[in-house]
């Protein structure tokens, strides 16, 4: 309780305040436009606030990642193409919204629910890291190859009518995945000997290619270019009618907290549980999932902006980032001399509260700029697609280029452009692939680290899946894999049928 | 008129790409076991990169049997099944790719503004925008707004 | 209203820039990504250019800004070191030398970016060792031959740790503990060719065989120690040193000859396995500035002489013994002696590994002699 009372006295600091509210505003742009990512942003800053002192340094990035993570979703309702891949389940009932004439509506409930999902977080980062962080300990090496696999079976379900048509492309992403530097030995792998491939598929150009340029082939393809989105209904949401889903998104919050703690799952894995935890719990949506669902919005807004909390606890408490946006702001710590680590929190309590400051400034600035902010860039569906498709595929060539300034990965980009477009013909979906490129690597680590633990002990299995952690995640992942199998659902089906005749 | 055309299992979906998911797989299987084996620097098997790809090619594999039993479930349903909307704008599709695959090419060599306002000018042309005027402003002021934005304002590096 | 909001909007901005540059930081806004700049003139150089040039006056190097390329990530070790570096030579040289982090591939994307700069001097490499294994590793075609050296400058010292609860109390307790129980006892380490590997592997040369897995970084290996995956781990000081002070983690051996300064009750793992002296005394993890070979002499020799002035900056200095970073500066002073320093490295580990069955080729192939 005494490090949110400290916190808070920032927001009595002007300049403070201020250089916040210059990183969120920031933050609202890169995360906004498709291709500049989050952690792009924050690497920036290590760059310009080196000379900086230490307490300015974390007011802006801590504004930058706290509104860029919710920005993200901006882009996903209105174009379809999320900023960043702790977006992408927002797309899923975002932008069916936003094609129904009520973008304006969307926007308000990620933007009230981003902000009751990053407060929810950084309280528990306040309260509770040390319990978290002991928590993430617990978790070994097959745990998170569990954890991550279950994700994947939870999106292969959720995202298309057919199972296997989801998990075909969660494997394919899988695959990509698999394309660069082994992060174990260090060597190249499955790179076919391309010298470019050796640096992997980034996420960023395949995002970018899968959502972005993807769309615009779409919209091409369909012949939809002349037809304006019908005009927006500016209908008033009321505050009331918003804050119904309070008790819930709290609930989703805890998921994000949690799976944000543990290093490498992070947003995306966050936002997929919460969303299939809300199709579960959530009877009757205001409309089918998939086609336009608040409840939709509201599981995978507060889940991936409550992951900020938690991203930082095994950061500030074992040194270990949790996602790419932590790793960076990890080196603005070191940079200005500040040693994340079991001291951490004891040793440098003012720098704890300026963060804490920071973060609960930004949620602020969030809810300000969201709201503030909705109404205008709703209009952007207005704009006519002739115009605004070729500045979006301007847009994916720069965002593929500059993350890491390699023409390179704008080829990398067309390809998964047109693969994106090719799928989505065939009716797959591609936010399992991305969710899927995003956690390979950490899936292959992990997967071979937990054998490489297991060989050396006695029962192989035993010590591969004996403890509580593992066999709970292992039951999770078996079961929602059954359950979900075409030939189970008909049977179920069919069984129901013959009940109710 | 595609309705129809009578269900045959080389014409369904499905079908089609469970053999292309088949074919990847097991391509994917003998490649990895192939350098699991032959190409190996270390003496631990536990920890050889094609571990993981085997797995995944089984994943693979799996996924394309059941891609199988969907195929067959749809031919013996007897209902009608969807069809796919027939292609409708593959020339567009086409030019966007190749222009955008020009303008990748272009971009080192004429550099950034020159290379983006050509290329916006081409999209908005093709795209069915006419006013010339319309377009020069558009193609011209958007590629000034995005570098003064990226290039300047956010320190993005832009080819 | 919308004018207004406009407004407050554009306001905010302003006010927020004024604050930046009211706080003398407005030096960022030029910079371009990734990179750090500080103009010479904010450095005011305590040595003017000239002086530092004195002992090559046939070129007028440096003209313009250099760019310093670290093959790493931002934060890590080789990172931290390399700019306090960065700002120690630019008081010397007179001109700004801009970071650039260019990670990957076991740094091997960022060398092979400074052989492909034009060799003029104005791009120079700052990296860790892993360029002496790179080519039995089989990652890249490049070795310390392809790059001159301007300063051997840090060896970040190793430490052996294990969790606060462990069963054992001392090093020798450990080692009995893996002779007892060979292949038995784990130990995470960040992957073959890396420095973990190659004090594991000296370690199999005197009969103690632990248990490998491989983590990605040396956090990841600590929060295996911590978490109880593994038992043991052997990470670099810097990376562990907060752990050892809180109390979670307890420090058996320092993997060297010298025991650190800060931890003067821990043993060296040299006076507990008898014999291993010549192999525990090479710094495995040397962080040194290189520049393409084909730079020209007089260039180099600049370079040189700023570098050697540089290392004696009381600050830089402060900051090396701060985070208990072994000098290798004052160890390898001239340029023959830090050639010979790199062939010894590569030949030692190079056949280490080999021996060991962990690389692609045979030393012999690239023509490194035996140890």
């Amino acid at each position: 309780m005494d490090a949110i009372l400290h916190s808070l006295t920032y927001f009595l600091d002007v300049r403070f305040v201020l250089l916040c509210g210059l990183g969120s505003v920031a933050g609202l742009f890169v995360g906004a436009i498709p291709g500049l990512s989050v952690s792009m942003a924050t690497a920036l800053l290590v760059s310009i606030t080196y000379t900086w002192s230490a307490g300015d340094a974390m007011a802006t990035v801590m504004g930058v990642y706290v509104v860029g993570v919710f920005s993200g979703a901006l882009s996903a309702i209105l174009l379809n193409i999320p900023g960043a891949p702790s977006s992408v389940v927002t797309t899923l009932d975002g932008y069916p919204l936003a094609k129904r004439g009520e973008a304006f509506r969307a926007l308000k409930y990620a933007t009230v629910y981003s902000f009751v999902g990053s407060v929810f977080g950084l309280v528990a980062l306040a309260l509770l890291a040390k319990p978290i962080a002991a928590i993430a300990l617990k978790f070994q090496p097959m745990d998170y190859f569990l954890l991550a696999l279950f994700g994947l079976a939870t999106v292969g379900g959720l995202t298309t009518k057919s199972f296997s048509k989801g998990l075909v492309s969660a494997v394919l992403g899988l695959f990509f995945a698999m394309i660069g530097m082994d992060s174990v030995l260090g060597t190249p792998r499955l790179t076919f000997g391309i010298r470019n491939l050796n640096a992997g598929v980034s996420t960023v150009p395949a995002l970018v290619g899968l959502f972005g340029f993807a769309e615009v082939l779409s919209v091409v393809f369909d012949g939809q270019i002349d037809i304006t989105t019908n005009s927006i209904t500016r209908q008033v949401v009321k505050m009331k009618e918003i804050l119904k889903h309070f008790w819930l998104s709290l609930y989703y919050s805890l998921i994000g907290t949690l799976v944000g703690a543990l290093p490498g799952a992070g947003g995306p894995v966050a936002a997929f549980l919460a969303y299939s935890q809300a199709k579960n719990i959530v009877k009757k949506p205001s409309r089918p999932f998939g086609e336009g669902a608040v409840e939709g919005i509201v599981a995978s807004e507060s889940a991936n902006n409550a992951c900020i909390g938690g991203a930082l606890i095994p950061m500030l408490t074992l040194a270990v980032p949790g996602d790419a946006v932590t790793a960076i702001i990890l080196s603005v710590f070191y940079v200005h001399g500040l040693q994340p680590g079991p001291m951490f929190l004891t040793t440098s309590a003012e720098s704890f509260y300026a963060i804490l400051g920071g973060g609960f400034i930004g949620c602020v600035f969030l809810l300000l700029l969201g709201l503030l902010a909705a109404p205008h860039l709703s209009r952007v569906i207005n704009v006519p697609k002739t115009v605004l498709m070729p500045i979006v595929s301007l847009l994916c060539v720069i965002g593929a280029y500059a993350c890491n300034n390699r023409l390179f990965d704008v080829g990398l980009m067309f390809f998964f452009g047109l693969l994106g477009f090719l799928l989505r013909r065939r009716g797959y979906s591609v936010a399992p692939m991305t969710l899927a490129l995003v956690l390979g690597g950490m899936m292959d680590s992990n997967f071979r680290r937990a054998i490489s633990l297991a060989v050396t002990e006695d029962n192989m299995l035993l010590a591969m899946f004996g403890r509580p952690i593992t066999m709970i995640l292992l039951v999770l992942t078996v079961v929602s894999i059954i359950t979900n199998i075409p030939a189970v659902k008909r049977l179920r089906k069919g069984e129901n049928a013959a009940e109710a005749k | 008129m595609e309705n129809r055309k009578k269900k045959t299992l080389l014409r369904n979906g499905s079908f089609q790409e469970s053999l292309v998911v088949g074919i990847c797989s097991i391509g994917l299987l003998i490649y990895s076991l192939y350098h699991h084996y032959f190409d190996r620097n270390t003496s631990e098997w536990k920890m050889s990169p094609y571990l993981f790809p085997t797995l995944i090619s089984v994943f693979g594999f799996l996924l394309a049997i059941s891609l199988l039993a969907d195929a067959l479930h749809e031919l013996r349903d007897t209902r009608e099944a969807e069809t796919d909307a027939k292609a409708k704008n593959l020339p567009g599709v086409l030019v966007l790719v190749g222009a955008s695959v020009l303008y990748d090419i272009l971009l080192p060599v004429i550099h950034f503004i020159p290379a983006t306002v050509l290329y916006l000018l081409g999209l908005f042309l093709y795209l069915g925008e006419r006013k010339w005027w319309k377009l020069a402003l558009l193609s011209v002021l958007t590629t000034l707004v995005v570098y003064a934005l990226f290039g300047l304002g956010l320190h993005v590096r832009l080819p | 209203m919308k004018k207004l909001i406009a407004c407050a909007l554009a306001l905010v901005m302003v006010l927020a820039m004024a604050a930046c540059s009211g706080s003398g930081s407005g030096t960022g806004t030029t910079a371009p990504a990734d990179t750090v700049t500080t103009p010479a003139s904010a450095a005011a150089p305590a040595v003017s250019p000239a002086a530092a040039a004195s002992a090559a006056p046939q070129t007028d190097y440096p003209k313009k800004a250099i760019t310093m390329i670290v093959p790493y990530g931002a934060g890590g070790t080789t990172d931290l070191v390399g700019r306090q570096l960065a700002i120690a030579l630019e008081k010397q040289l007179g001109q700004s030398i801009v970071v650039e982090n260019m990670a990957g591939a076991s740094g091997s994307i960022g060398a092979q970016a400074a052989l492909d700069a034009d060799p003029d001097g104005y791009t120079v490499l700052f990296t860790a060792d892993s360029l002496g294994t790179q080519r039995v590793m089989g990652i890249s075609e490049m070795s310390y031959a392809d790059f001159a050296p301007i300063a051997a400058v840090a060896n970040d010292p190793k430490v052996i740790v294990v969790a606060k609860d462990c069963p054992y109390g001392t090093i020798q307790e450990l080692l009995d503990g893996i002779k007892a129980n060979p292949n038995k006892i784990q130990m995470s380490y960040t992957g073959p060719g890396g420095s973990g590997h190659v004090q594991a592997l000296i370690m199999n040369q005197f009969g103690y065989e632990p248990a490998l897995t491989a983590y990605s970084s040396g956090s990841d290996c600590l929060t295996a120690v911590l978490g109880n995956q593994v038992l043991f781990t052997n990470s670099n000081y810097s990376t562990v040193v907060s752990y050892i002070k809180s109390g979670d983690l307890k420090a058996l051996a320092v993997c060297s000859t010298q025991p650190i300064a800060d931890l003067p009750d821990v043993p060296t793992l040299a006076s507990v396995i008898p014999g291993s002296d010549a192999l525990m005394d090479i710094p495995y993890t040397p962080l040194s500035l290189l520049v393409d070979k084909d730079v020209p002499a007089d260039v180099q020799a600049v370079l040189s002489a700023a570098t050697q002035a540089a290392v004696q900056d009381a600050d830089f200095n402060k900051w090396m013994e701060e985070n208990c970073v072994d000098k290798l500066y004052e160890k390898y002073t001239t340029v023959e002696q830090m050639k010979a320093f790199y062939d010894q490295w590569e030949s030692t580990v190079s056949w280490l590994l080999y021996d060991a069955g962990a690389t692609k080729f045979s030393p012999e192939e690239f023509n490194i002699p035996k140890p």
